[in-house]
């Protein structure tokens, strides 16, 4: 047994020494090494199963969103129509109205002017009777004026009594 | 003619601690370990890029395994330091025991020969780390310790050693003293499955070189960085299915 341990060279010393430089080694890898390293691949899982989470969340909401979008899409084209049909029959209804409203302003402002006109004309028919009046006044003025007074009373009475006989004939 | 040594060589003592060219390698190898984890550290990012992304695939793929072993991510990551550093450990031991200069540089050492006469004996300076047997040893021991660790803390003491003292009856008792064996055997299998391969594959190596060379150790030297490789994983994995047998309930 001896002469097998000398023969492989087996020496306690050198067989702690190896020992120590295992041990150490392993502390020293553990520390520097397998430490952080796990510590980074762990991170990294779940960092990457964060980020698969969130890509899918994402999708999701897009989906979502989009069906949303579509949805309000739908609705909205609906409305427009309904919105423009309303507009349409309002406009029409409108339409309508005004042409009755201005049709009764027509036919009040025409009233309103035959009327004015018939006030007018009337008014007219005064003034030119009372002009005429005041020219004829004129006009017997001055053919009178050239017959003596007494002659003139004379015929102006013929006159008269000529009416009053032909107002009493025609009774 | 090829010297070939199983021990490792002694190159120097310092107060009465002998430093052998295989201590040396495998403090070199905690030096490149050590250097390469600072880098990693300080440029640690969200987003991986270079080193981070080396480290990042190696770590899930165990974890990946580890996972299947233990059967919740939880667990894995528990005992995810223990396996990853045997592993690293051992991988880049390997690889850097097949850099050249490792094994070729070193110098001569004036030895007593058995005749009286002067013998003068090359010591290389390096010397592939799991090509010693305390290297290899020593992994081994502690991952059996740890084995046994893990799984009383995870079952309780008491339940835990159970498993190899049992009075409850004559089958319980034997299987026991067995099991409690086996645990010796499997620090020996550990570390002489390393050892010898690793040693095994130095030796291929001195040969080829030895006999031819120019080239024909290349295909060598290929299937060294695989064996390298296996081998730690071997380690690595074999530690992976003890821990999740003791921590499991009976």
């Amino acid at each position: 047994m001896s002469e097998l341990i000398h023969n492989f060279g087996i020496d306690w010393k050198l067989l702690a020494a190896q020992a120590v430089n295992f041990f150490v080694l392993l502390i020293i890898l553990k520390k520097f090494a397998y430490g952080p390293v796990l510590t980074i691949l762990r991170q990294r899982r779940e960092r990457i199963e964060q980020g698969i989470s969130d890509a899918e969340a994402a999708g999701e909401k897009l989906r979502e969103s989009e069906q949303e979008k579509e949805q309000i899409l739908k609705t909205a084209h609906v409305e427009a129509l309904s919105i423009v049909n309303t507009a349409e029959e309002t406009a029409k209804k409108h339409g309508e109205e005004i042409i009755v409203h201005a049709n009764k302003k027509v036919e009040t402002v025409v009233a309103d002017a035959k009327r004015l006109i018939e006030e007018e004309k009337s008014k007219m028919g005064d003034d030119v009777l009372r002009g005429g009046r005041e020219l004829v006044r004129l006009g017997i003025v001055k053919v009178l004026g050239k017959l003596p007074a007494a002659e003139r009373d004379e015929v102006l009475i013929e006159e008269a009594l000529k009416e009053l006989k032909t107002i009493n004939v025609r009774r | 003619m090829l010297h070939i040594q199983i021990a490792a060589e002694k190159i120097t003592e310092v107060f009465g601690f002998p430093i052998t060219n295989a201590l040396l390698t495998s403090w070199v190898v905690f030096a490149v370990l050590t250097a390469l984890v600072f880098f990693l550290y300080r440029n640690i990012r969200m987003v991986p890029a270079g080193i981070q992304n080396v480290f990042e695939a190696a770590t899930e793929a165990f974890l990946g395994l580890m996972e299947g072993m233990f059967g919740s991510r939880e667990k894995a990551e528990r005992y995810f330091p223990l396996i990853a550093t045997i592993f690293f450990f051992v991988v880049i031991s390997n690889w850097l025991g097949i850099l050249p200069g490792v094994g070729s540089i070193g110098f001569f050492e004036e030895h007593a020969g058995e005749h009286g006469e002067t013998e003068r004996l090359f010591v290389p300076l390096f010397r592939s780390a799991a090509s010693d047997l305390n290297f290899t040893l020593a992994l081994g021991v502690i991952a059996v310790l740890f084995v046994n660790f893990l799984g009383a803390s995870e079952l309780g003491i008491g339940k835990h050693l159970a498993k190899y003292f049992s009075l409850k009856n004559p089958i319980d008792f034997f299987v026991g003293i067995l099991e409690f064996i086996s645990e010796f055997a499997k620090m020996v299998s550990f570390s002489f499955r390393l050892f010898g391969n690793v040693f095994a594959g130095e030796v291929l190596l001195a040969i080829t070189g030895f006999l031819a060379p120019y080239l024909v150790p290349v295909p060598f030297l290929g299937l060294e960085v695989f064996v390298g490789f296996i081998q730690a994983l071997v380690f690595a994995m074999l530690t992976m299915v003890f821990v999740s047998i003791a921590v499991s309930q009976h």
